[in-house]
């Protein structure tokens, strides 16, 4: 078979425009899971009840692996009656288990400030939104960026099994391409590279926002 | 079928998804002590090569990497087993993210303790190895068993290159029986009852060894 460079520069265009697909998908992704992260940080601080219920869907996520997870959206959810577009299964997928790591991430953060810090906005009679949002969430941002930074870089690496339920990102392309030539070396090669710019690029904006934050 | 029986029927693939996991943590472990310490040990353009080289396997998702060894080796004349190339591709994945836990806690050991090595008349070597890396695996005791439980987890993956672990009998099983429901949850309750007793038995370990110092 060998390896056919000509081949592999008519295919950048097309996986190109798949890796926006990725890109598009691990943002919405991840602000799918930051929501479902503070849902879930929030939910197992409030009653016994929201305790019980959270902890064990945490667990329960964190304990298992994200293929199983999208394929159980995927195939669960027409069963009830919930048919939605493959694309949005997978950000779901994406929010909801990455949403499971940052609940932890965010509830770790949220019991970083200090006990004394919430008594003493209550004792300036402040209501409890502006407890939340200007006493906690601001002191819990300086301690989870870091973490929540790490997760994000890691969704993005994870959005290409989206591919698996029929997305046309990147690796899908770059799939359609092989199985319509019968040539796999080019496609994946091209994905594989393309793909490891990004996160290194994302990884490297990362690492200088945090460089940036602590100084 | 009922839900017992599938759940019978996917076990068959317990097998195969331990067997990858083992694998795995056989070459992790070794790629993660080693590349690790190196990273810690050497500067300049030692450092950089080695930091490349970790980087590479870090910041490559998994599923391309598993995808383009089973494919593109076979073009350049070089076939590789499914069981040869997840191994790979998880345990250097796992094991680069494990490197660098290893080097930030060697990093993270106070000064002090190179320096009372030193005036013990022991070599650079002699301190990393006496000195330094056992304090240092103490602290990873926690990430290793999460890494552990990642490396279980993302033997899921070998499903999509041919390998009949569990998640591929849930496919088999979805083809038998299209009862999509009992079958994913199934599938994340057996995976959860494999990887829990790993995250128990992290947390006793790790807490006995903060309550012991």
């Amino acid at each position: 078979m060998g390896f056919d460079i000509d081949f592999l520069w008519t295919l950048i265009p097309d996986i190109f425009v798949g890796s926006l697909v990725t890109l598009a998908a691990a943002f919405a992704g991840s602000v799918g899971a930051i929501v479902v992260g503070l849902l879930l940080a929030a939910g197992a601080r409030s009653g016994r009840a929201g305790r019980v219920v959270c902890t064990t869907l945490t667990e329960a996520i964190r304990l298992s692996p994200f293929l199983v997870h999208l394929y159980f959206l995927y195939f669960v959810l027409p069963v009830y009656g919930i048919v939605l577009p493959a694309p949005l299964i997978g950000v779901l997928a994406l929010a909801v288990h990455f949403g499971a790591f940052l609940g932890e991430v965010f509830g770790a953060g949220i019991d970083s400030v200090p006990e004394g810090q919430i008594e003493a906005a209550k004792a300036l009679s402040l209501r409890r939104f502006q407890i939340i949002g200007k006493v906690i969430l601001p002191q819990m941002l300086r301690f989870v960026a870091a973490p929540t930074a790490n997760y994000l870089i890691s969704l993005l690496k994870t959005t290409p099994y989206l591919a698996v339920i029929g997305v046309p990102d990147m690796l899908g392309v770059a799939f359609d391409k092989a199985s319509d030539t019968f040539r796999y070396v080019e496609p994946l090669t091209v994905a594989g590279i393309l793909f490891l710019v990004y996160c290194t690029l994302i990884g490297g904006a990362a690492r200088m926002l945090e460089r940036r934050m602590k100084a | 079928m009922n839900f017992a029986d599938l759940i019978v029927w996917m076990l068959k693939g317990t097998g195969v998804t331990l067997t990858v996991a083992g694998y795995s943590l056989a070459i992790a472990v070794p790629f993660a002590l080693i590349f690790g310490v190196l990273q810690f040990r050497f500067g300049g353009k030692a450092r950089f090569a080695i930091t490349g080289f970790i980087e590479f396997w870090r910041s490559s998702s998994v599923i391309i990497l598993l995808f383009f060894f089973y494919y593109v080796c076979p073009a350049f004349g070089l076939r590789l087993s499914g069981y040869t190339v997840s191994a790979l591709v998880i345990g250097c994945n796992i094991g680069a993210y494990g490197s660098q836990a290893v080097r930030s806690a060697l990093a993270s050991l106070s000064e002090g303790q190179v320096e009372a090595g030193r005036s013990l008349g022991l070599t650079r070597n002699q301190i990393l190895f006496l000195v330094e890396l056992p304090q240092a695996l103490r602290k990873i005791v926690p990430i290793a068993g999460n890494e552990t439980i990642e490396i279980l987890k993302t033997t899921a993956n070998v499903s999509l290159i041919g390998l009949a672990d569990i998640t591929f009998r849930a496919k088999e099983a979805m083809q038998v029986a299209y009862q999509p429901a009992e079958i994913y949850t199934g599938l994340i309750l057996i995976y959860v009852a494999i990887c829990l007793p790993v995250a128990i038995a992290t947390r006793r370990i790790a807490g006995k060894m903060t309550a012991k110092r």
